[in-house]
């Protein structure tokens, strides 16, 4: 017969971390008058937030860099075809920077043997450097193919861009081994990410403007409306890419650690996130979004007859 | 900045049939063009024609133009011999090739 309150299954081997594993498993052994028990725990609890941080961060910029390399290299094989200078630009710019060089240059410092480290992020600055230069002769070209200064202008980014990641490289190849590439070259990558800021505030305005003209030529039956929403697109990716990057010089100039300290890590996923959205919705537009975007542009007019 | 042939093309017809002087008649149409979300060195001829059907007459109007359905047909007229090679592409017609 079994006695009162015995468990009605045979004992088993427990299976539960061992005690040393517990955060909080030193909460019981200090004195009843002491109290570091709650430091440690804040600090066990932050290092486990900053983990959760860093591995969100990570799955959304694995998002963003997968997204830009299906996205380029389809851009740069439909250049392939049709002999187009503005698709193989835009495709070199993500396929390149935000597929490749960026991916690789997050991944570097965790290379094994320095020379490889080195290697990969001398390989990933000389991407990233030829994706945004890339960038700003697409803007040039598309957006004011006429303009005496936009070629001049997008000469002067490739620049900038080219002398920020020599100092990116530098600052990298003098930095003790382990260190991060944003941390040993603060200045550098600052001014890098300000010139990528200005071409990416060129393309919002530029996308805006052009919706903002697009909906006019809608309304005379000059455009189509899936184009017209592709404007839209376009200019909300280059200020959620302002916004994101913007917040990163921020704490680059504050002196944060940009790869630990919340605010920027949250900028990046987030915004590598509605970026990757941004992205698909442009240049690879499921048939649905299609069909809802032509849905209402047709009940538009039919309500403005 | 140039304009595109047919905007060229429009403004030379539109001087020659109206009283208006070159600067007036430029921008009488740029006018007309920035009203139907167009550039200058990028319209067609193709968009032009609308614009001179849907906007230009109001345009025309306010310029104090008095046969405007006159100098809409000239104008038509002086778009057909235009020849559009070397007319820049514009963002509409790049960013309707990328997303497909």
């Amino acid at each position: 017969m079994t006695p009162a309150g015995w468990p009605a299954r045979p004992f088993g081997p427990v299976k539960r971390k061992p005690i040393e594993q517990v955060i909080h498993c030193r909460r019981w052994s200090t004195g009843v008058n002491e109290w570091p028990v709650a430091a440690d725990s804040v600090s066990a609890n932050r290092s486990l937030g900053a983990l959760h941080l860093a591995e969100l961060s990570l799955v959304c910029l694995a998002l963003y860099a997968v997204t830009s390399l299906v996205v380029g290299t389809r851009l740069i094989a439909r250049s392939w075809r049709s002999r187009g200078m503005p698709e193989f630009l835009i495709g070199c710019t993500y396929a390149v920077a935000s597929g490749s060089g960026y991916p690789l240059s997050v991944v570097a410092p965790y290379l094994s043997g320095r020379s490889a480290t080195l290697v990969a992020m001398i390989v990933a600055q000389v991407l990233i450097v030829l994706g945004c230069s890339a960038f700003a002769f697409f803007n040039a070209k598309v957006f004011r193919p006429g303009a005496s200064w936009s070629v001049p202008v997008a000469a002067l980014g490739s620049l900038v861009f080219a002398g920020s990641g020599l100092g990116v490289i530098a600052a990298f190849l003098s930095a003790p081994e382990g260190a991060l590439a944003a941390e040993s070259a603060r200045t550098a990558t600052a001014v890098f990410l300000f010139a990528l800021v200005a071409c990416q505030a060129w393309t919002a305005l530029e996308g805006l403007r052009h919706y903002r003209m697009m909906k006019r030529r809608l309304a005379l039956g000059l455009a189509d409306a899936v184009v017209t929403n592709r404007f839209l697109l376009w200019g909300i990716s280059g200020a959620i890419s302002v916004t994101w990057n913007g917040v990163v010089i921020s704490a680059l100039l504050a002196g944060a650690n940009v790869s630990a300290s919340p605010v920027p890590v949250f900028a990046v996923s987030f915004g590598g996130l509605l970026s990757a959205v941004c992205l698909v919705l442009t240049f690879m537009p499921p048939a649905a979004y299609v069909r809802w975007l032509e849905r209402e542009h047709s009940a538009r007019a039919l309500a403005a007859v | 900045m140039a304009g595109s042939p047919a905007f060229e093309a429009a403004c030379s017809a539109l001087e020659r049939s109206t009283k208006l002087d070159r600067w007036a008649a430029r921008g009488t149409l740029q006018l007309s063009l920035m009203d139907a979300g167009l550039e200058t060195g990028s319209v067609s001829a193709a968009q032009l024609r609308v614009v001179i059907g849907a906007v230009l007459p109001r345009q025309l109007k306010s310029a104090g133009v008095g046969d405007t359905g006159a100098v809409c047909t000239q104008l038509e007229q002086a778009l057909a011999n235009v020849d559009e090679r070397g007319t820049a592409e514009g963002a509409d017609a790049v960013f309707s090739r990328l997303g497909r």
